[in-house]
């Protein structure tokens, strides 16, 4: 038996290597696996696509049987972890365990996971959590996250199990406030490792990626959330001004993405892991690249869509459920790119310069034109951030104000020539004159 | 001659009232036993046949209904003409969640909020007994604060389409002709202008 501590040691010095000289390597292991696929050009898809899962499968048997960690997570960035016999294995090796955790092997070399009695609850203090209510409602909705093989009673089951999993974590980190949502995160835990594996490591990644959306509101969310119109901002300006004007710069479509890992708008199973491959490995932000290559995937057809919130908004909305597992694996080698090229640490540069130019987007006519079809109230209870908007109503009416002048100065001169035409000609108050004869003297002969 | 318009609506109310199930009543007369939980909020639209000229588009965000997320239901709220807000009548609290609710969007957005009370899931009072909450006392409130109230089932199609061209009728007539009368698509253009340009559109449309 080995320690997860002894286990994490032996891997001290790969972890401490440079993170892009691994992206580079994998960059390379992407080529080479696309090589493989143009070099057997004869074969039929499904041929292609077995050659390549046994090419995978064999890497990462063997990075598995070697424990080698930093490989291992390699394998799940780049390529994924295929099926859900390694991802028991390798989830666990890869994801940090609270250090209270021990690992042991078996003669073949598959991974047991003995937590210590830590995340015991009772029934009375499961049923009396403040969430319970919450969850319980959460999950029993939740149907169609659950594969198809499972019997109605296997089901239940589950159901029951992903409850007790979710209060068990809000016990145990009071500080932790439950969102919906986070019961998509737990189930692909527990549907992956089991209900016993899936707690500490449910534990550490909620504490690394998950505990800024579950503080007591969610306006730090918000904030994380709105890093995404910078980034694709960054690749692709044009569709980035393009969507704040069409009045989706809010990116709230995007926002069960970032935080049930897509889990919540994806019906594939298969491919809902092959994201959390990715996302366990990553930093905490990075549904957030993915959600802005998603875009960026589709920018010529969002340029294409009408520039209105509604057509807009339901385009965005439906794309990852239409992404076949091809595109996905482009669009999360992009990701990688893109978050290579624009850290995290960056993101905020970013975000400024996307305000500063959002502010001359919020001055064009046609943000004028897309804020009145919300009536005036949307001018009335806008907050302090959308200021531009009376700036461009006062902008208007200063407009309006040389033409009223032009007409005023008209009709005062219009009117002293009638009456100094009357004055002058006093002999009979009948031979007054109308505007209408004025002008017909003055233009009509 | 027909005169499409639209407006914005927002569904509010406590979690698991039936505000997805209405929407989706509301807009594909579908009804599903286990609807699943809103994240966020999503949205849709449905048209609307007001009279025989007027057609009314409906663009309805249906919000997430747990507690978590009410710092995001202003994003929703602001600038909509319309609210319906929604309880279950054999939830006695979610009554109370949902005159807060009209409390928050008459201070947010005044009166001129055309603001519909749905209390949902009205079919249990019959098959089931499980009512907790009277209809006399929620009308009565209903009057005090001008709202159109009925009770609904989602479930079985009562009352739904009814509550909603209700407020689609009042949002019609507190609106002004030239509003409703505004085409959709006249703006904005449907091709962006070259990059760089921001203000890549024609003013006409916000001076008519």
């Amino acid at each position: 038996m080995q320690t997860f501590d002894e286990f994490h040691e032996s891997n001290t010095n790969s972890d401490s290597e440079n993170d892009s000289a691994l992206m580079e390597d994998a960059h390379s292991e992407v080529i080479s696996s696309s090589i493989t696929t143009n070099g057997s050009s004869s074969l039929s898809d499904d041929e292609n696509f077995l050659i390549i899962s046994k090419t995978k499968s064999e890497r990462i048997e063997k990075f598995l049987n070697r424990r080698n960690k930093r490989k291992l997570i390699k394998c799940a960035k780049i390529t994924g972890l295929i099926n859900e016999l390694y991802r028991k294995q390798i989830w666990p090796l890869i994801l940090n365990a609270p250090s209270y955790c021990t690992v042991e092997y078996d003669n073949n070399k598959k991974l047991y996971f003995c937590p210590i009695d830590y995340y015991s609850a009772d029934k009375e203090q499961i049923q009396s959590h403040r969430y319970y209510g919450q969850v319980r409602m959460d999950v029993e909705r939740t149907l169609k996250r659950f594969p198809p093989n499972y019997s109605d009673s296997d089901r239940i089951e589950l159901q029951e199990e992903l409850i007790v999993v979710v209060i068990k974590m809000l016990i145990k980190h009071d500080y932790l406030n439950y969102y919906q949502g986070y019961h998509d995160i737990c189930l692909t835990f527990l549907l992956v490792l089991g209900a016993d594996l899936c707690l500490p490591f449910i534990d550490t990644i909620t504490k690394s990626h998950f505990k800024d959306f579950m503080e007591p509101t969610m306006e730090k969310t918000r904030d994380l959330l709105s890093y995404l119109m910078p980034l694709i901002n960054c690749t692709n300006s044009e569709c980035a001004e393009y969507m704040q004007k069409g009045g989706v710069g809010n990116v709230m479509f995007a926002l069960s993405w970032f935080i049930t890992w897509y889990s919540h708008v994806l019906n594939d199973l298969d491919v809902i892991l092959r994201l959390y491959d990715l996302f366990i490995v990553s930093h905490f932000l990075m549904p957030i690249y993915v959600a802005a290559e998603i875009v960026n995937y589709h920018a010529d057809q969002v340029l294409s869509i009408d520039c209105d919130m509604p057509s807009l908004h339901q385009y965005l909305t439906r794309l990852p459920s239409e992404l076949d597992s091809n595109t996905w694996e482009e669009i999360i080698s992009r990701s990688s790119h893109l978050f290579r090229k624009h850290h995290p640490d960056t993101l905020d540069v970013l975000n400024d310069e996307w305000i500063k130019k959002c502010e001359s987007i919020d001055h064009s006519p046609m943000e004028v034109s897309l804020r009145r079809r919300y009536g005036k109230d949307s001018f009335e209870n806008d907050n302090n951030d959308e200021k531009p908007s009376y700036t461009n109503d006062r902008n208007e009416h200063q407009g309006a104000l040389p033409r009223i002048v032009l007409w005023g100065v008209t009709l005062t001169i219009s009117g002293l020539a009638i009456y100094i035409w009357n004055h002058t000609q006093r002999t009979d108050p009948t031979t007054f004159i109308s505007l209408g004869d004025f002008l017909a003297q003055l233009y009509g002969k | 001659m027909s005169r499409p318009g639209h407006f914005k609506m927002v569904l509010l109310g406590e979690s698991a009232v039936g505000k997805s199930s209405l929407a989706l009543r509301f807009a594909k007369g579908q009804y599903q036993d286990h609807a699943e939980s809103t994240i966020g909020a999503a949205f849709l639209t449905h048209t609307l046949q007001i009279d025989a000229d007027t057609t009314l588009k409906v663009e309805l965000w249906d919000t997430a209904g747990q507690e978590r997320y009410h710092s995001l239901a202003p994003m929703y709220y602001r600038g909509a003409q319309a609210a319906l807000v929604v309880y279950d009548i054999t939830n006695a609290d979610s009554l109370s969640q949902a005159k807060k609710w009209v409390k928050e969007l008459r201070t947010a957005n005044g009166i001129d909020m055309i603001i519909g009370l749905a209390g949902n899931k009205a079919d249990l009072a019959t098959t089931v007994n499980k009512r907790k909450v009277d209809a006399r006392e929620v009308a009565e409130y209903a009057d005090d604060n001008q709202l159109i109230f009925m009770e609904t089932s989602a479930k079985r199609g009562d009352n739904v389409s009814e509550i909603f061209m209700n407020v689609a009728r009042q949002v019609a007539m507190k609106q002004p002709t030239n509003t409703l009368n505004k085409p959709q698509g006249a703006f904005p253009p449907t091709k962006p202008k070259p990059k760089g340009n921001s203000s890549c559109c024609s003013s006409s449309d916000s001076k008519s």
